[in-house]
């Protein structure tokens, strides 16, 4: 009887802990139906000093421009470079994480129910504990079924790449932002 | 009743003193921390890193019983889990990188490896559990899957809440210390600890939306990079190495002051390391042991003067041993 509740439990919140995709937002068109992770379109990051112009009272420029120090070109081509060689593989599908996350939950769940039964607990606190577990599971399960957030809206435009020999930091100056329409 | 009475103010002035110096200890290793956190600390892990490492190990000797007997399953376990984990971690950097993994993989590989360190640490509990007849730890294996479970959703949270809770553990062993020796300043220990989240706090508020780290050297961004730099992106990098390098420096000034102190130990007597009295052999293994350990602290200090940099990668590497280390002997003080 023990066993049947508990792979019973264990089923049951391994498939609503464990079906849960990782929130890593919309597919991009073009990789649809390649078998690929969405993840490929992360950006390479690496953080470097910069100094942001922001256009004041409707005035400015009408194109946004970034000039880049070719001293910090370097660390950008590295950072490109690393992260061109940390292309997804066979193990990059975001999925497995939250499966395994799952299948560990609905252990740990099965423990506490194991727990439960061979100590003689008041029922009140067996009750209460019950109560918890299924509020946590709940939630959980909806919290992880949840659907990746809604696009920031964003501006169009053209930007303008100035590499130059001067400088220490990435100037960013603003143009006149136009919001998409889209 | 004279007697008593002196013996009582000896003991009053003694704490005292002890509360004074943890407060001063904690409040100026924030400040520093704060006001210059690279400089503290490539100072604090020039200073310190070796001789606390040293330290650790020859306490953990002393902590080691002459004879096993019934815990011979523990302390295999223990020293296994120890080797294995240490290995992986660090070999498995380098076969990802020959491998050319992918962001993927390596977050697979460090959840793998989070996973198997807590399976470990359950199982020294359970066995621990079992040694001790009034010690019922069954509740280790439903937390233990939940915090597998919450390594697998968040892999590099988890690899960096490591990185910061470590340095915590030190309190943990000192706090067990005092119970032990000095039940009188175990109170005001406790007190006295309360200031650390509040120092914390301190940091955040200060410092929690300030500017970056300004350097863009290769030692600046390695240290940025150890305190979670890239993982925590939201959060200023200033912040997140004052405060790794405020928790590294308790760390250290408790293995190197406060428990060589508390437990009375002096570090080059051997007559309190149990396992020397076990054979000729192993008094032979200790002590190259610990004549070899007095070396690398000072190739390491040799190394820091020659390429801090390189040396402070390869002391990080290793020194994930000494972290493991700590695991089983802290359950067995509980």
């Amino acid at each position: 009887m023990k066993t049947r509740v508990l792979a019973v439990a264990m089923l049951g919140l391994g498939y609503g802990l464990g079906n849960a995709h990782a929130n890593i937002g919309p597919v991009p068109a073009a990789e649809k139906g390649e078998g690929q992770s969405a993840k490929r379109d992360d950006p390479a990051t690496v953080r470097l000093p910069a100094k942001v112009t922001m256009p004041l009272g409707g005035r400015g420029q009408a194109e946004t421009r970034i000039r880049i120090p070719k001293r910090l070109l370097n660390q950008i081509n590295q950072a490109a470079g690393a992260h061109h060689q940390n292309t997804p593989g066979p193990l990059g599908t975001a999925p497995v994480h939250t499966v395994i996350a799952g299948l560990a939950l609905s252990v740990a769940a099965a423990c506490t129910l194991l727990l439960v039964m061979r100590k003689a607990i008041k029922p009140r606190t067996a009750t209460a504990a019950v109560a918890l577990l299924l509020a946590v599971g709940g939630v959980g399960t909806t919290v992880a079924n949840f659907g990746p957030p809604p696009e920031q809206r964003r501006a169009v435009g053209t930007v303008l790449i100035e590499i130059t020999d001067k400088g220490e930091k990435i100037e960013v100056l603003v143009g006149r932002i136009e919001l998409d329409k889209k | 009743m004279a007697g008593s009475i002196a013996l009582r103010r000896t003991t009053l002035s003694s704490l005292r003193w002890f509360a004074v110096a943890s407060i001063g200890v904690l409040t100026g290793a924030c400040l520093f921390a704060g006001w210059a956190p690279i400089t503290f600390s490539v100072v604090t892990v020039f200073c310190f890193a070796g001789p606390h490492n040293w330290l650790e190990a020859r306490y953990m000797m002393s902590r080691m019983p002459a004879r096993w007997g019934r815990l011979r399953t523990y302390f295999l376990v223990g020293m296994l889990g120890v080797l294995l984990l240490a290995s992986l971690a660090i070999v498995m950097p380098h076969g990802l990188n020959a491998w050319r993994a992918s962001s993927q993989a390596w977050l697979f590989g460090a959840a793998s490896w989070n996973s198997l360190l807590v399976l470990w640490v359950a199982l020294l509990a359970q066995l621990r559990s079992r040694e001790h007849p009034r010690l019922d730890w069954s509740w280790v294996w439903p937390v233990s899957f939940t915090v597998i479970a919450l390594n697998w959703l968040w892999p590099l949270a988890w690899s960096f809440g490591l990185v910061y809770l470590h340095p915590l553990v030190a309190l943990w062993f000192l706090d067990r210390e005092l119970g032990k020796r000095r039940a009188a300043w175990q109170s005001t220990y406790r007190k006295c600890l309360a200031i650390v989240p509040g120092l914390l706090l301190l940091l955040w508020w200060r410092l929690a939306a300030a500017p970056d780290l300004a350097g863009s050297d290769a030692l600046s961004l390695q240290i940025t990079h150890h305190a979670g730099g890239h993982v925590f992106q939201d959060v200023s990098t200033h912040f997140l190495v004052a405060a790794h390098t405020f928790l590294e420096m308790i760390h250290y000034g408790v293995w190197i002051v406060a428990i060589p102190l508390v437990t009375g130990s002096v570090p080059w007597r051997m007559h309190n390391i149990p396992l020397m009295r076990r054979s000729r052999t192993w008094k032979a293994v200790l002590l190259a042991v610990l004549a070899g350990g007095l070396c690398i602290s000072l190739l390491l200090w040799s190394g820091f003067l020659i390429d801090y940099s390189l040396t402070r990668d390869i002391y990080f590497t290793v020194a994930i041993l000494h972290v493991l280390a700590e695991v089983p002997f802290l359950l067995r003080l509980l």
